[in-house]
């Protein structure tokens, strides 16, 4: 399901689609620009997707990722979907909630939990 | 990393010794700053990226500091290279940074226009908080201590203070 290309690792659990990054730090914009199309593709392939994104392996990220869950949220909202995201360390939930975009994005601490919030 | 075409300079020879006087963010870069026109290319705005986090952890920074100067860094890098220059985004960058036990100093410039910072709208207002751009400025406002900008808009200045080392006494790195 990966193109050559990804730094994605993408499964299914049920029909949940969910995504982790193989990259540490998320800073690279040839990269955030990558996988913004890349989780954007497979938002359009499903009617009502839903997805849950793990930042399990991440440690660093930029406003740039910021701005690319933004659109990927709006594209799955516009959809009728439904956008999880689990696994965030201390540090980067605190760049999320100075944001103030934890009260915009559904996050969860691990992904059993996420996964279970679906509807 | 002094690897080619970038370019560097020491400013003022003998590094800062011990200073009672706090410069504010829009004061002159202190002596011994390390000075970088730097390429815009990832490979080179990494490597200065992690030349500094190296002095910041040789300097007793904590990883939560190095956290908060890392994402400072790369927002001002960004906003210099993508919105600065004036859409010329290979035009060299200017980068000035001291570190010493209790202070980061870090300056980044661009050759553009500059912009009016003021004018940034809020992106945690309600009817912001879906617009996917400008939350650069907010996040290097929250975790650095002090942040200014110089009057044509061009340069910014970020002062970070070691809440693990206090100011008096303070030793160059």
């Amino acid at each position: 399901m990966n193109s050559p290309e990804s730094r994605l690792r993408i499964r299914k659990e049920a029909d949940v689609t969910v995504v982790e990054f193989l990259d540490r730090h998320l800073l690279d914009e040839a990269n955030i620009a990558q996988f913004s199309e890349d989780i954007g593709s497979l938002v359009n392939s499903e009617t009502s997707p839903k997805v849950l994104i793990s930042f399990a392996n991440v440690e660093h990220l930029s406003s740039a990722v910021l701005s690319a869950l933004i659109t990927i949220h709006n594209r799955i909202k516009t959809k009728d979907g439904q956008l999880r995201l689990s696994d965030i360390s201390d540090q980067i939930l605190e760049v999320f909630h100075i944001t103030q975009l934890d009260r915009m994005f559904h996050i969860h601490k691990g992904a059993d939990d996420a996964l279970e919030s679906f509807a | 990393m002094a690897s080619d075409p970038d370019t560097r300079d020491q400013q003022g020879g003998e590094a800062e010794r011990s200073s009672a006087r706090r410069p504010p963010a829009n004061d002159a870069a202190p002596p011994g700053s390390i000075c970088i026109d730097l390429q815009p290319e990832r490979q080179r705005i990494d490597a200065l990226r992690d030349e500094i986090v190296a002095a910041l952890t040789d300097a007793g920074y904590t990883e939560t500091a190095c956290f908060a100067v890392r994402l400072a860094y790369e927002e001002a890098i960004t906003n210099a290279r993508d919105h600065g220059n004036d859409g010329q985004s290979d035009l060299p960058i200017r980068v000035e940074y001291h570190v010493t036990p209790a202070r980061f100093f870090l300056r980044i410039a661009d050759q553009g226009h500059g912009f009016n910072p003021k004018a940034v709208s809020d992106p945690t207002l309600p009817e912001n908080l879906l617009n996917p751009a400008g939350r650069g400025l907010l996040l290097i406002r929250a975790y650095m201590s002090e942040v200014a900008f110089n009057d044509r808009g061009n340069e910014i200045t970020c002062i970070y203070k070691n809440p693990q080392q206090p100011l008096s006494g303070e030793r160059s790195a």
